[in-house]
């Protein structure tokens, strides 16, 4: 095979690689937010543009009210995420902690635990009159008041921070690995004791990962609509998420909707904005050498206290949670209390066989889950190859478009492929491709992002070497990279997979009787008060999740989902 | 006047492997001593234990007349007043080069008024002037080890403490880094150890060097009296290169070597007779001359300094530039020695060569 020919040809396809890649992301990517801005200032039913959608969206008194909640909740969340998850970074990575593995364990589970089951187990816990631990509290105290009300804004930021506070573990314990011990060793022979250290070295270079981790907190918590849904809308407030859903009651107002859609937009680019600058600050790496870990700190008999603390949060997050939606899932029926003759697997066979919509949704859902993995992985593997090999020039502007996704919330994402396909010449409204759409485009960052990550630590060497010995690009492709990239492209896919499964904010504005997935029929059936069947679908997502993690951290190496 | 004493130090890593074994070393005041070793020899985990990073698991370390770690007790490093060099210089990325510089100043008994000062000075002394509000992220590897340097000295300390300061750096900087190195302890008279791997590093910095090999001295001394009076085999083939042959020492210092060599060496009253030894011969004290040339007058062939004369055949040359090197096969043994020669010598391989070696150049080593 003559090398030159296959050079020569594939040179030849470049600009068509690259213009298919572009118009991919274009109609991912670029068109939705087009239209959505468009939408904005757009005549509602008419022509022309105008600015009466956002005076509409802001200058009404009642759809202010959910903007200040918004900022609230999410501060709060994005504080409370803090003071929960950098201690216990620290603690995990830093310290003689005991269980240190278990620790990890339960807060990646609390990683993969959606928050909207988080607030339908706390409905069964934390009710005002049937919550088990209210019902509990007031049998031992004869009291009339409930000990918690979930329905609250403080409810609310408290079941919202159980599973936001991982992002800060992760990203605070990562800095805190990465720091040289040699840094701190310094520190120590001028003279500063282990408190200053800490202080005046370790605190400070761990700060912008802890600063990065309560944006991402912020964030989620800001474009986040399962647990608002559930917990403040029957406590009689919105949020900014939840109202942009009610504009789309009848009648629909999708106009306003994308205008009070804009600063949800808005904040999160700058934010992403000011995370990505702060965590890759310059100065912030430093020259090789003794990059070893410090010895742990021994905590002395602080360590069971430290113990203590990281057990309850994670008995909130997980343990209580869990025990609560098996309770529900394995119980004949909610009011017949503790027994083992109330002890059943029916509603599983109910709502995998029996009921239409839960097993339609079940059906939609682990379809919509694979399709979208499967071509977010193959997608950007192919893309995220060629700009780092740099095959093409321009591969940038595809890897910016792949990224660009991560700054637009689903729910506002959603208004706009509501617009963009809900009419003529792409009618794919009513239909489970549309919500494929939505699901592709949130997912691209995921899977570019674990592609190139995967694709760093094959060496083009490791390529230039068969190439050397005679195989020719695609061959040495063939035998060299796909066999070391393949582990990254399984990662890609579970790591889209996963959260397909469980996405709520874009589907619950796209979906129709006909194209359910189980995330929407849970929230809908929450809605009906069917706990059973509500705690059956969440089981079966939990335990789905948490089989795929196990697995792939057993198969695709400690690297995957680690933390 | 011994500044720091370690005595029969030893520290385990796991259960039984041992970084360093039952080690006494002396280090005296205002010297720079070097702990030179290949990498695993136990030179860092010396440092460490020197600086209070680790306790020891046997032995004990002073200062003066002060303990400072035992089995039982370590006092800990930031109340030593000691400074430490680090390999990756250990900079704080997040704090301005001033900063960095003064950290220290703030755990002494030095008013905040003086500090301006200390920093100037510290800064004219590594030749950073005016860098005192950069951040270590602008500045340039050999910059950054400067700022570390002058963070080391600003403090004054008791003792300076170098892990192989020079190692990330390239090859021209380290070079002009060893003078730089000297020249600071000269000015300053501060009692340093200094860890390396590199020889010519500890040739060029070190008053005495401490040959370290599998956690222990194998010897201390000058550097001329390490690279000249190696005392063991080891020392002798980790600091430049030689020539070493295995033998019995019998009378008159004769060594009869492992290959039928007979070699007249001016063996000590140390080496009794009969003991088995090693011979250690530099490369460059073995004179070569084409056989033709024997008995001219540069080689006066009576005289007692040139007992040692055989024949012998250049088997391999190489040129180097600044010399030659040569391997030359002794005629009727089985040993080849290495020689160098000037680099106009130019014997061809094949060549019938007369070796000569004087006897004061074969040091017996252990």
């Amino acid at each position: 095979m003559p090398a030159g020919a296959t050079g020569q040809g594939r040179r030849d396809a470049a600009p068509a690689v690259w213009l298919l890649s572009a118009a991919i992301l274009a109609v991912l990517v670029v068109a939705p937010l087009a239209i959505l801005l468009v939408t904005a200032v757009r005549v509602p039913e008419g022509h022309g543009f105008t600015f009466t959608n956002f005076v509409e969206a802001f200058g009404t008194a009642i759809y202010q009210g959910p903007v200040g909640n918004s900022l609230v909740y999410a501060t709060a969340v994005g504080i409370l995420s803090v003071i929960l998850g950098a201690p216990m970074a620290w603690l995990v990575t830093r310290t003689d902690l005991p269980g240190k593995a278990v620790v990890r364990t339960l807060t990646i589970a609390a990683f993969v635990t959606p928050s909207f089951l988080g607030a339908t187990a706390y409905v069964i816990l934390a009710g005002p009159n049937a919550g088990l631990l209210n019902v509990l509290y007031r049998a031992v105290t004869g009291a009339e008041a409930p000990l918690f009300n979930i329905f609250s804004m403080t409810g609310l930021i408290y079941v919202t921070s159980l599973y936001t506070f991982p992002v800060v573990f992760i990203l605070t314990g990562a800095a805190l690995t990465a720091t040289p011990a040699d840094l701190e060793d310094a520190a120590r022979i001028a003279g500063a004791g282990r408190l200053a250290v800490m202080r005046t070295i370790t605190l400070p270079l761990a700060l912008p990962a802890i600063v990065g981790g309560f944006i991402l907190a912020f964030l989620e918590a800001l474009v986040l609509f399962g647990a608002p849904a559930m917990l403040a809308i029957p406590a009689r407030f919105h949020v900014m998420t939840t109202q942009i859903w009610a504009f789309f009651h009848y009648p629909p107002q999708v106009e306003v909707a994308a205008a009070y859609a804009m600063p949800l937009l808005l904040v999160a680019v700058g934010l992403l904005w000011a995370q990505r600058r702060l965590m890759g600050r310059r100065g912030y790496t430093t020259v090789g050498g003794r990059a070893a870990a410090a010895p742990p700190v021994r905590l002395g008999p602080w360590r069971w206290v430290a113990c203590g603390g990281c057990g309850t949060v994670l008995l909130l997050a997980i343990g209580l949670p869990y025990f609560a939606l098996l309770r529900g899932a394995l119980a004949k029926a909610w009011g017949l209390g503790w027994s083992w003759q109330n002890v059943t697997l029916r509603n599983f066979r109910y709502v995998i066989f029996e009921f239409d919509p839960t097993r339609a949704a079940i059906v939609n859902t682990l379809e919509l889950a694979t399709v979208t993995a499967t071509l977010a992985a193959l997608l950007m593997g192919a893309i995220a190859y060629v700009a780092q090999r740099r095959l093409l020039a321009g591969a940038r502007v595809l890897a910016f478009l792949a990224m660009a996704p991560l700054a637009i919330p689903g729910i506002v994402l959603s208004i706009g492929l509501f617009k963009a396909y809900s009419r003529p010449p792409l009618l794919l409204y009513g239909t489970i491709w549309i919500i494929f759409v939505a699901y592709l485009t949130k997912y691209l960052p995921i899977a570019y992002t674990a592609c190139h990550a995967a694709l760093q630590t094959v060496h083009v060497d490791l390529e230039d070497a068969a190439r050397v010995l005679g195989a020719n690009r695609l061959v040495a492709f063939k035998d060299v990279t796909v066999p070391l990239f393949g582990v990254g492209l399984v990662s890609a896919w579970l790591l889209v997979f996963l959260p397909s499964l469980r996405e709520l904010s874009s589907s619950i504005l796209l979906f129709t009787t006909r194209s359910r997935v189980v995330a929407v029929v849970i929230y809908t059936l929450y809605e009906e008060g069917l706990w059973e069947a509500v705690s059956a679908l969440g089981i079966l997502l939990l335990g789905l999740t948490l089989l795929l993690v196990a697995v792939a951290q057993r198969f695709l190496g400690r690297r995957f989902l680690q933390i | 006047m011994a500044a720091v004493r370690l005595q029969a130090l030893t520290k385990r890593f796991g259960e039984d492997v041992a970084a360093v074994r039952d080690l006494t070393l002396e280090i005296r005041h205002g010297e720079l001593l070097s702990l030179l070793g290949p990498s695993g020899c136990g030179k860092t985990t010396t440092l460490r234990l020197i600086a209070g990073f680790l306790a020891p698991d046997a032995g004990e370390i002073w200062l003066g007349d002060r303990r400072l770690s035992s089995p039982r007790e370590t006092l800990p490093p930031e109340r030593r007043g000691m400074s430490m060099l680090f390999q990756s210089y250990a900079v704080w990325p997040h704090k301005t080069v001033g900063e960095n510089v003064t950290y220290g100043l703030k755990f002494r008994t030095v008013p905040r008024a003086d500090w301006p000062r200390r920093l100037r000075e510290a800064l004219a002394l590594v030749r950073l002037e005016g860098f005192a509000d950069r951040y270590p992220g602008e500045l340039s590897g050999g910059q950054q080890q400067r700022v570390a340097l002058a963070r080391a000295l600003v403090v004054e300390p008791t003792i300076l403490l170098l892990d192989e300061p020079l190692s990330n750096l390239d090859a021209h900087l380290r070079e002009e880094m060893r003078f730089e190195i000297r020249r600071l302890h000269e000015a300053s008279q501060i009692t340093t150890v200094y860890v390396t791997h590199d020889q010519a590093e500890a040739m060029v910095t070190s008053d005495r060097i401490a040959v370290m090999s599998a956690g222990r001295v194998e010897q201390v001394g000058t550097p001329t009296e390490v690279y000249e009076r190696p005392a063991t085999a080891f020392v002798a083939g980790f600091i430049g290169r030689t020539n070493l042959l295995k033998g019995r020492l019998g009378a008159d210092g004769r060594v009869a070597c492992e290959g039928g060599l007979e070699l007249v060496t001016a063996a000590g009253p140390e080496h009794p007779p009969g003991a088995a030894v090693a011979v250690s011969i530099r490369p460059h004290t073995v004179a070569l001359a084409p056989a033709a040339g024997v008995g001219t007058p540069a080689a006066p062939a009576a005289d007692d300094a040139w007992r040692n004369i055989f024949t012998g055949t250049v088997t391999r040359a190489a040129y180097f530039g600044d010399a030659m090197d040569y391997q030359v096969a002794i005629t009727g043994t089985d040993c080849t020695l290495r020689a160098a020669g000037a680099p106009e010598s130019r014997l061809a391989v094949g060549q019938a060569v007369v070796v000569r070696i004087a006897p004061d150049r074969c040091i017996l080593v252990r």
